[in-house]
């Protein structure tokens, strides 16, 4: 309560927590930060925004101490300057929590808190079992929420899981004091929408303990809603910072992107086809039950549902490959048995959510990758031709703006974006009947996401039956002709094309939730 | 014969498929430094440049005994059963599964002609009973693997000790010698100094060469053996694969059982551990050279070779022979940290 007194006092303090003073880095000659400078008041969420390969991550690594600034670059904690590298930021009060957490998944919620201090104990002495549960009790009582120390990280939710890794930043940057750091790289992007709202409100309960924290995500209407102020990066400058609330989302874009995103969402045509492409008759299997609907020729139709719900099970369903599946699915009159061979003969393509894991070889090239379904296209004179298939790989990364057009990189080379523009490239050359998406644009930055949903729309447009399955609700009511909402494992509710919109789909939503406390971390 | 599809091979890809660490490489695709990049267009070719040091070194040292046409013949005829069983190991390896019973599979075969001539069977239907062992145990592994799902090194190690002891039972424990005299003709043919099994070897490695570059089913193997689920999802028929990749290396290694019955004209029915480490050796030394982090045919070829030559060296320089399980194993520990060094300065 003490606390909520103070509040004022912080935002009023002129000095800063952090303060990055010119700051540039190069790589090998080639300058990836030029002189970027930011400060960050106690108390305040600095977000900072910008494209894949802008060069946020660049600056948390120099943060953390991962990489070297360039001479001449500065910073301040509280206001003193730190040498750089910055050795032991934890010392220094600052944390940093990355993108994939670092969890260990067969150790406790106490252990994976503790382990990063390494128990504050040395290395040979008794850790106290009680001690460690208590720390992070206490730690879990400053953000108002409780978590079993004694849990196995692996039962977590993945929102519990990101609760983790902050209370162990908490507890690198000690406890309880004012004008300490964390810096979180897109704590949200693994999360639906609804549970990535809870993560935000506890970033506000740690700024009101007068914790500096610096929030980078993709998801523009979050840094919007939960940020003080904004930083863009842009190629490696700093192109402005502005104050949230007098910001819009499309100011923002057009900052980092340097030029006007237009319309941001592709228009949708309605087709007047309405000849069935797809038919889904009472589809059960594990969280799904009884669940029916058609889709149209050039129709985009959206299912959404809170985490759980089980809609993000549908595609993989019907593109087959699990377990055989209840119900009937019929393309274009088609029966499809649930496996993943008969999905292919009726003309079903899917799109992964977990593209490094469900799409993609890792040790292999963009060209492999991408070429692998049709490789009997290349064969010439008893061989695969290597020059037809770089041709066709090059000519496929044009036609899709895949960067850098380059068929004999890696594919982990390539940014977010990028590989799901790749997977999108080799799904559509097999002129799919029936195109399922999975969180189509999830971990891909404003510029590649409206090229996505464009070369979505167009695949629609050229006959497509399409069905995307997605948690970002805004996504779903500006793309899709048409929107499912499920809950518990049903269809609760359909929206008809004059009836979508964000607000709406978020309520119906939340309907599942009444009488049902789903709080992560909480209870 | 070898395509390189350029920059494409220059790559430390670990063996084990590890979870890419940065979702955001954009900005630092540029950091290869000069030098790191110069590491990373030689890392392909460590483990061959090696092979012509020692051998340019050996044949200095000991140029009466080493660099001769003698030596270089012995020492080739000596690996032929390694080539093979190497061959028939590199198929599930490319395809993410390990067939520990290559060795026991091409022991059961020679032992069963011995026993069947010994008991009057026609030389014809001996060595075609014999090697259809092999496809047999490449059912059953495929089985136990693929459709049980149980682990490939943990179901092959199994498979490996029950053949040891069929070998055993068939041979009644002691060596046999009883060989139809037309196998053992055959088998020590030779053609410009090497004997049957050196060609039957390089045939089939050729053979292999071109599957595994050349078609759509090199390929294939690749990405099931480097990511199955998208394999799967990706329209490929991954268990099909899987369970043929098994029964290639199954006949491969019966086909071995006779070559090798036949060149030795007897078998000892314990000596199928000498044989199972060697061509799993040269598989993973095989991978850190010309396509790095993929087992193929010609970095497979150059590291049975590598240990070959040195061996021979050093144990024609007069060296102990307890040196050489050490340069085995040091040369693979080493092969394969210099192979995951040039991989860590290209990505930096």
């Amino acid at each position: 309560m003490l606390l909520v007194a103070v509040l004022p006092r912080w935002r009023e303090m002129s000095t800063p927590a952090v303060v990055v003073k010119d700051v540039s880095k190069s790589f090998a000659g080639v300058r990836v930060l030029h002189s970027v400078n930011l400060s960050i008041a106690p108390g305040e969420i600095h977000g900072l925004v910008g494209e894949n390969g802008s060069g946020k991550s660049t600056l948390v690594k120099i943060l953390g101490g991962v990489h070297t600034a360039d001479p001449g670059s500065e910073i301040f904690l509280c206001d003193e300057p730190v040498s750089l590298p910055m050795r032991d930021p934890g010392r220094h009060g600052l944390a940093i929590v990355h993108q994939d957490l670092a969890l260990v998944e067969s150790m406790s919620v106490a252990d994976n808190v503790g382990i990063s201090t390494g128990f504050d104990r040395p290395l040979a002495a008794h850790i106290s079992r009680r001690r460690e549960h208590r720390i992070v009790r206490s730690l879990g009582e400053t953000l108002g929420l409780s978590l079993d120390p004694a849990r196995p990280v692996s039962e977590l939710t993945p929102a519990e899981r990101s609760v983790v890794a902050i209370l162990r930043a908490l507890r690198q940057v000690g406890e309880g004091r004012s004008g300490h750091v964390i810096v979180l790289d897109e704590p949200t992007a693994a999360l639906p929408r609804d549970e990535s709202i809870r993560l935000l409100e506890l970033l506000r309960t740690m700024a009101r303990n007068g914790i500096a924290v610096l929030y980078i995500s993709h998801r523009m209407h979050e840094v919007l809603n939960v940020c003080d102020r904004i930083s863009i990066l842009r190629s490696g400058h700093l192109v402005g910072t502005r104050d949230a609330a007098g910001s819009t989302e499309s100011e923002i874009v057009r900052l980092m992107l340097g030029y006007e995103l237009g319309a941001f969402y592709p228009e949708k045509h309605l087709s007047t086809n309405t000849a069935i492409r797809l038919e889904v008759r009472n589809l059960t299997h594990g969280a799904v039950s009884h669940v029916s609907f058609t889709a149209h020729k050039g129709e985009i139709l959206g299912i959404t549902g809170l985490a759980g719900m089980g809609h993000d099970d549908i595609p993989y369903l019907i593109a087959g490959g699990r377990a055989r599946l209840k119900g009937e699915v019929c393309v274009n009159g088609v029966m499809v048995d649930g496996s993943a061979k008969s999905a292919k003969h009726a003309g079903v393509e899917l799109v992964p959510g977990n593209r490094q894991r469900d799409a993609f070889w890792l040790g292999g090239t963009a060209s492999e990758n991408m070429t692998l379904p049709y490789l009997g296209k290349f064969w010439q004179g008893l061989r695969i031709s290597s020059r037809r298939e770089r041709a066709f790989a090059e000519s496929e990364m044009r036609r899709y703006s895949v960067r850098p057009v380059a068929p004999s990189l890696e594919i982990t080379k390539f940014s977010g974006g990028n590989q799901q523009k790749i997977v999108l490239a080799r799904t559509l050359h097999q002129d799919p009947r029936v195109l399922l998406l999975h969180e189509p644009t999830q971990g891909v930055d404003a510029g590649a996401k409206k090229e996505i949903l464009n070369i979505v729309r167009r695949a629609a447009d050229e006959g497509a039956a399409v069905l995307v399955v997605s948690s970002d609700s805004e996504e779903v009511a500006e793309l899709c002709h048409r929107v499912l909402i499920m809950r518990y494992g049903r269809i609760s509710s359909s929206l008809s094309p004059d009836e979508i919109s964000e607000d709406r789909i978020l309520s119906l939503s939340q309907c599942a939730l009444v009488g049902q406390t789903r709080i992560p971390g909480t209870s | 014969m070898q395509t390189n599809t350029g920059p494409a091979a220059d790559r430390g890809v670990p063996l084990s498929p590890e979870p890419a660490t940065s979702a955001e490489t954009g900005g630092h695709a540029a950091g290869g430094s000069r030098a790191s990049l110069r590491l990373s267009t030689v890392g392909p070719w460590a483990v061959p440049m090696l092979l012509c040091i020692l051998f340019i070194s050996f044949s200095v040292l000991a140029p009466r005994t080493f660099g001769t046409l003698a030596n270089v013949r012995v020492m080739i005829g000596g690996q032929a059963t390694i080539v093979l069983l190497a061959m028939a190991i590199i198929v599930p390896l490319r395809a993410g599964d390990f067939d520990l019973s290559i060795s026991a599979v091409m022991i059961l075969s020679g032992c069963t002609i011995g026993a069947l001539s010994a008991h009057n069977y026609p030389p014809a239907v001996a060595c075609v009973l014999a090697v259809l062992i092999g496809p047999a145990v490449g059912v059953i592994n495929g089985l136990l693997v693929v459709s049980f799902g149980i682990d490939s090194f943990i179901a092959t190690l199994g498979s490996l000790t029950i053949l040891s002891g069929l070998a055993t039972l068939i041979s009644g424990g002691s060596t046999i010698a009883t060989f139809p005299t037309g196998l053992i003709d055959i088998a020590s043919q030779t053609f410009l100094g090497f004997a049957t099994p050196v060609w039957v070897g390089w045939i089939i490695a050729l053979l292999l060469l071109y599957i595994f570059e050349l078609t759509p089913c090199g390929r294939y193997l690749l990405f099931i053996g480097g990511n199955r689920d998208a394999a799967r999802l990706a329209g490929l028929r991954v268990n099909a694969f899987r369970r043929g990749a098994f029964i290639v290396s199954g006949t491969l290694s019966s086909m071995t059982g006779l070559l090798f019955s036949g060149a030795l004209g007897s078998v000892d029915p314990s000596a199928g551990s000498a044989y199972l480490l060697p061509p799993v050796t040269a598989a993973f030394l095989g991978a850190s050279a010309i396509k790095l982090g993929r087992f193929n045919v010609l970095g497979t070829l150059v590291a049975i070779y590598l240990l070959a030559v040195g061996i021979t060296g050093l144990q024609l320089l007069g060296i102990q022979n307890w040196i050489v399980d050490v340069f085995n194993g040091a040369c693979l520990i080493g092969a394969v940290g210099l192979t995951r060094l040039f991989g860590r300065a290209a990505s930096r």
